[in-house]
């Protein structure tokens, strides 16, 4: 075991003494009160691009057989789809993948199959600034490069005076993406920011280890217990009570102070969350091997990758927190800069993990009733391989940014009860000014999704305010 | 007489060029409160580690050991790491307040049990000066006190994690 799976998986199958106990149920707090419409939206981006070729083209195989199928959805790909086509000195380890679901999910909802990232660079930052504000935005990579105008969580939170944890945006990725939750825009900003977590970063092993002072572990002695965080709820409520009395002689943060800082009433359900996962001696709550998705260890547990461990920490917030707005951004993919094999595979992966997303809450009755789940791929794939890493077959890795067809031809799959079913549309001859696609845009979705939770006025005066073209409702998705 | 002289020689002395200051202020003006700026996640590391175990965050290898053989050798760099966990989350205070729960349950620091405590008052005020830099004033003292009366799950490390968990704390 390396530094790397340890990472993912904590000590679990390393010895006897390690428990393995299955996940308790967690906790369901009584979500904010919130004048929302009561309904809930979910933008899950597919991020590093993914391309229509692999995707709906199937032109390597049914990649994504949970959500498309296995036989193409746009012609000029290949005509039938079989299993992913993987050279044999990428297969290994092996997936682990639940059976893919007899009736794909696009039957279930509207899958839009020509959608258009249409401008700005098709780069990951930029491509998921769009999707988090529906606006196109060449931002900067820099830490803190804030979008210019409010994101879809400040829009929710200013309009109805919602808590930040009725707006989460839960990310693979760390270090840039981090800004994304909150604007510049002077009538929003951090005060209107929802709560971002990393998953991958924070929902690790070794937090505990450190923190708990052992540097060595002894699987066969009696104490020979994973380190945890001791969780006590009275301590926890006993000291926040006492830091809120030195905060009230303290003056609030700076409000240019570049951090979020949350309401103590959300940082407190927040901690309460944590605290339970890492008061867990097995580890479990960290990643769930019932959880069924990411790759086979030789001891026959699962290694999850960040793409599963990041959806099975947002199925986790879903369950406790109950909001209205979330964005999920999924990476793994973009590993095809030097690996297609593993771009190939990482559509398996996604495609799993956000099948089982759909599920979980299908299987909760206020959030099935409730939620609209769009997923779309941040932007796609240049349509030149660059030459890296060739497999057996031939193929290399592919880049994305300079913006060819490849890149910015896109699709969207939404799901939901507000949400037309059994609808694959292209649409063509849409208009607006400034609109040269003549097609739906990403921009598109995201307007779509405002108008879900009634904050597409709002976003469509905050754009244009701002000079930029707002998105469209699609109204061929809606019922 | 001779303040007159003095003027008189000194114009006789004085240059003819004149300068314009812009007004100035230098800090706050008076009665208005510092807005404080939070620490980032690499200073809080550093701080709480000092202040809690007296040293500084360092990097080992964290051992595994199975029927003395070893299972796993992880490179622990406790400075890297745990700001790794604490950036992974938009405010990183619920995950501060953990990590120095954990720190405080840890094997390299030792905390009175309440009982053994026989001048609450004196324990909070230390703890206030070694932590803030300065007494507790008068209300937050018998804040701390009332409550390691009243309530059983106040005690010294309830003391030490309120301490921590504020903005004094956590502003530069």
């Amino acid at each position: 075991m390396n530094r790397r799976s340890f990472l993912k998986t904590g000590l679990a199958g390393v010895g006897a003494a390690v428990a393995t106990t299955a996940v308790a149920p967690y906790g369901r707090l009584c979500r904010a009160a919130a004048a929302t419409t009561g309904k809930r939206v979910i933008i899950v981006g597919i991020g590093g691009g993914l391309r229509l070729r692999e995707s709906l083209g199937m032109a390597e195989g049914a990649t994504m057989p949970n959500l498309f199928g296995t036989a193409p959805l746009v012609p000029g790909f290949g005509t039938a789809a079989g299993a992913p086509r993987i050279a044999p000195e990428y297969k290994a380890p092996a997936l682990v993948l639940p059976a893919p679901r007899a009736t794909p999910l696009y039957t279930q909802g509207t899958l839009v199959t020509n959608l258009r990232y249409a401008d700005g660079p098709p780069g990951h930052l930029q491509g998921h600034g769009c999707l988090l504000s529906g606006y196109y935005n060449k931002l900067e990579n820099r830490a803190d490069a804030h979008l210019p105008v409010p994101t879809v969580f400040e829009l929710h939170r200013q309009r109805t005076g919602a808590p930040a944890s009725d707006a989460w945006y839960v990310s693979v990725i760390g270090g840039f993406y981090r800004a994304l939750i909150t604007s510049d825009h002077p009538a929003y900003g951090s005060r209107f920011a929802g709560v971002y977590l990393q998953p991958p970063g924070v929902m690790q092993p070794l937090a505990p280890i450190i923190v708990s002072g052992q540097r060595t572990l002894d699987l066969g002695a009696a104490n020979g217990a994973l380190p945890t965080i001791p969780s006590n709820p009275a301590e926890d409520a006993a000291a926040a009570r006492l830091t809120g009395m030195l905060d009230g002689n303290t003056p609030a943060f700076a409000g240019t102070d570049a951090t979020v800082h949350l309401a103590d009433t959300d940082n407190a359900r927040i901690q309460a969350h944590l605290a339970e996962l890492y008061s867990d001696a097995s580890y479990d709550r960290l990643f769930s091997q019932s959880f069924g998705i990411g790759l086979a260890r030789p001891d026959h547990r699962i290694d999850p990758t960040s793409d599963a461990r990041t959806i099975y920490h947002a199925e986790r917030v879903l369950a406790r927190f109950r909001p209205s707005v979330m964005a999920i951004t999924l990476l793994d993919v973009d590993t095809c800069h030097a690996d297609f094999n593993g771009y190939l595979r990482a559509q398996q992966l996604a495609d799993a993990a956000v099948a089982h997303l759909w599920d979980f809450i299908q299987a909760d009755p206020e959030l099935r009733d409730t939620t609209t789940m769009l997923v779309l791929p941040e932007h796609g794939r240049h349509l030149d391989s660059n030459g890296n890493n060739p497999d057996s077959y031939g193929r290399s890795g592919i880049d994305h940014g300079k913006g060819d067809d490849g890149d910015r031809d896109v699709w969207m799959l939404a799901l939901g009860p507000d949400i037309k079913r059994n609808n694959v549309i292209a649409p063509t001859g849409i208009s607006q000014p400034g609109r040269g696609s003549g097609r739906y845009e990403t921009i598109d979705a995201v307007m779509t999704a405002m108008q879900v939770l009634g904050h597409d006025g709002a976003m469509t005066s905050e754009l244009t305010a701002y000079g930029a073209r707002p998105g469209l409702v699609i109204p061929e998705v809606m019922r | 007489m001779n303040r007159l002289a003095i003027a008189l020689v000194l114009a006789a002395a004085s240059c003819t060029t004149t300068y314009d200051y812009a007004p100035t202020i230098a800090g706050n003006p008076e009665g208005a409160d510092r807005a404080p700026r939070g620490k980032t996640s690499s200073q809080f590391v550093r701080d709480v580690y000092a202040d809690l175990l007296g040293r500084s965050p360092e990097a080992y290898t964290f051992t595994v050991t199975s029927s003395g053989v070893t299972q796993l050798a992880l490179p622990v760099d406790e400075q890297a790491d745990l700001v790794t966990v604490l950036d992974g989350i938009g405010d990183g205070l619920p995950m501060r307040n953990l990590l120095v729960n954990g720190l405080l349950h840890s094997k390299e620091v030792t905390i009175a049990d309440k009982a053994s405590v026989t001048d609450p008052r004196a324990f909070i005020r230390q703890q206030f000066t070694r932590l803030l830099g300065r007494e507790p004033n008068a209300y937050e003292l018998r804040g701390f006190a009332d409550a390691w009366s009243q309530d059983p799950a106040v005690g010294p490390r309830t003391i030490i994690r309120a301490i921590i968990g504020s903005r004094a704390y956590q502003s530069q």
